[in-house]
């Protein structure tokens, strides 16, 4: 989320009109460290460190900052356990932020994610693997500031209503698998019956929310970097619940072009 | 900024109270407490065994003290795992792991080398979990170790479909295997008997209480090139356990099919495993299989014909369960 605070500082950095369409591109690593506590398959929380992987694109101008960003991380969490955890998460989130100088810009947030877990050394075949699998829409804001003569910007965004796909209460697909009509040991169909075995969700049942606080640097006009960092949290309330906590330091480098 | 604030840290707030967010402390008390707790939400046969939880909980609890060493928690734990009475159900803790021995102590008499060296032609092929060969030139001979791979069982089939048209009679023999795949049961089954009939049912646990349940839901025999529609006699022993009951409860009532031995040991579902606070893994039964009739196959498949090879004396050569099998 570099996007106005990005172009507003830009402005000033490289003497150029805000007025303009900026367009920038950036691509991040990160260390992650999170801890997840799947009830599914365990009683207390488990710790690991992930690498984050992130590209992004955003273009914006003084009226709207359209904001697309994407993410690839992995993790192995209980590697000393009996039964480890591979964690594998993918985000999409696709923003367009109202810019109101002076005051926060707002927006609304479309969010596409899931979280995939492998659990290594079960011999329980009904839950050896995990998920959740979320489509979002919600709400995203941000509020630019100045840190001494560094640029900064306070970053956050929270799903309101979301279609999520998790496992049946006993079982590794989804409940629609256990409709007469769908149940197939032959798991024909997997996917698509996977993609419509999920639920509307509101904020009393699931929850992903982002808040971060990123700094930036130029090196020269078109090139710069930056640093942020997010905290991040996810739950999902219903049955069997889920709950992550992720404290990710993202450093990211980033193309910009003015027109 | 204040509202948008506010909703962020009391949906935080919110979510944090939710009861499954606090873990069972790494304690003895905790460690049983949890696996407590994952046994009564999610065991599949609370209310068929008549188990109560409670009373369970209660006893156990109070053999827990905070200074009991972790081989004598492990001991008290499985003690109240085996009160289950079921085999899928385990304790690990990560040296040893204990589960409920679904033969109760009866000998094992059962023996291939007998089989081999006393029953079987010279046509013999070994296979990874599976032996094939003749008994004459009418009975075909199957044995299978484990429920993992199909397609050497649709070749053996094939195999015996080719060598005769005389090949009248296959015999089947289940004895001594733990189990595996129930897809595999499953594709097994269809071989002996024509698609799309009723083999049996699946019903899931949906829910934490004891009674939440899934409707049941059929499962039917599949499509296969390589069908033996002829006579077919499954030989099982107590230590036909999981897969192995599955496929006997799947053939039960076929009119081509006889079962041949001892009761089955039951095993009729799927696990799931926790992870307890101290990374010990407990694992119990989350669903269950009830055959065509509707009846449950967890307590074991009653054979049509009941043999024990338990009173042979194990040094005789003599299978009994495997010559009435040839006979009839």
């Amino acid at each position: 989320m570099k996007h106005f605070l990005f172009g507003f500082l830009l402005s000033f950095f490289i003497g150029k009109s805000f007025a303009q369409n900026v367009s920038s591109f950036w691509i991040g690593f990160s260390p992650n460290f999170q801890s997840t506590k799947e009830t599914r398959y365990t009683s207390n929380f488990r710790f690991g460190l992930a690498y984050v992987g992130t590209l992004g694109y955003s273009n914006y101008n003084e009226k709207r900052n359209i904001f697309v960003e994407t993410e690839f991380a992995s993790a192995t969490l209980g590697a000393k356990n009996i039964s480890s955890t591979r964690n594998l998460q993918a985000g999409l989130q696709f923003s367009y932020i109202f810019q109101r100088a002076d005051r926060i810009n707002f927006g609304p947030d479309l969010q596409v994610g899931s979280l995939l877990q492998f659990r290594n050394g079960v011999r329980s075949s009904n839950n050896s693997i995990s998920y959740l699998i979320w489509n979002s829409l919600g709400i995203t804001a941000n509020k630019p500031f100045i840190i001494g003569s560094r640029p900064c910007n306070l970053i956050g965004s929270l799903p309101l209503i979301s279609y999520v796909i998790r496992p049946s209460y006993s079982f590794p697909f989804t409940d629609r698998f256990l409709l007469q009509e769908n149940y197939n040991l032959g798991l024909e169909d997997l996917r698509s019956n996977i993609v419509k075995g999920g639920k509307l969700r509101t904020l009393n049942s699931f929850v992903h929310l982002k808040l971060g606080i990123e700094s930036y640097y130029f090196v020269k006009k078109n090139f710069g970097a930056s640093i942020r960092y997010q905290f991040s949290y996810l739950s999902y309330l219903k049955q069997k619940s889920l709950f992550q906590f992720t404290h990710q330091l993202i450093f990211s480098f980033m193309l910009n072009n003015s027109k | 900024m204040r509202s948008f604030v506010i909703i962020l840290f009391s949906t935080v707030l919110f979510c944090s109270c939710n009861k499954d967010f606090k873990s069972e402390e790494d304690t003895p008390i905790g460690v049983f407490n949890a696996m407590w707790k994952f046994i009564d939400k999610n065991y599949v046969f609370i209310d068929f065994k008549n188990l109560n939880m409670e009373a369970l909980k209660n006893s156990y609890s109070n053999q827990i003290t905070e200074d009991m060493t972790e081989a004598e928690l492990f001991e008290v734990c499985s003690n109240f795992l085996l009160q289950l009475r079921d085999g899928h159900c385990f304790l690990d803790d990560g040296n040893s792991t204990v589960r409920f021995d679904t033969s109760e102590g009866i000998s094992d008499t059962f023996n291939l080398e007998v089989i081999r060296g006393n029953y079987l032609q010279d046509n013999i092929i070994e296979y990874e979990f599976m032996t094939t060969a003749t008994i004459n030139d009418s009975i075909g001979y199957i044995y299978l170790s484990d429920f993992e791979n199909i397609e050497d069982i649709e070749q053996a089939i094939k195999d015996f479909n080719l060598i005769s048209d005389d090949i009248a009679k296959i015999i089947f023999d289940i004895r001594d295997n733990s189990g595996g795949d129930p897809q595999v049961a499953l594709s097994i089954a269809s071989h002996f008997m024509q698609a799309d009939i009723l083999v049996g049912q699946m019903v899931h646990k949906n829910g934490p209480m004891h009674d939440d349940f899934t409707d049941p839901v059929d499962i039917f025999s599949e499509d296969s090139d390589s069908k033996f529609l002829k006579e077919v006699r499954l030989l099982t022993n107590k230590n036909s356990f999981s897969a192995s009951s599955f496929l006997a409860g799947m053939l039960q009532h076929q009119e081509n099919v006889q079962i041949i031995g001892e009761i089955t040991g039951g095993g009729g579902g799927d696990a799931i495993s926790l992870e307890l606070p101290n990374n010990w893994v407990v694992a119990v039964t989350i669903n269950y299989f009830l055959d065509a009739l509707g009846v449950h196959i967890e307590d074991g498949v009653i054979p049509d014909i009941f043999i024990t090879n338990s009173m042979v004396p194990p040094d005789s050569g003599i299978d009994r369960i495997l010559e009435e099998a040839i006979k009839r």
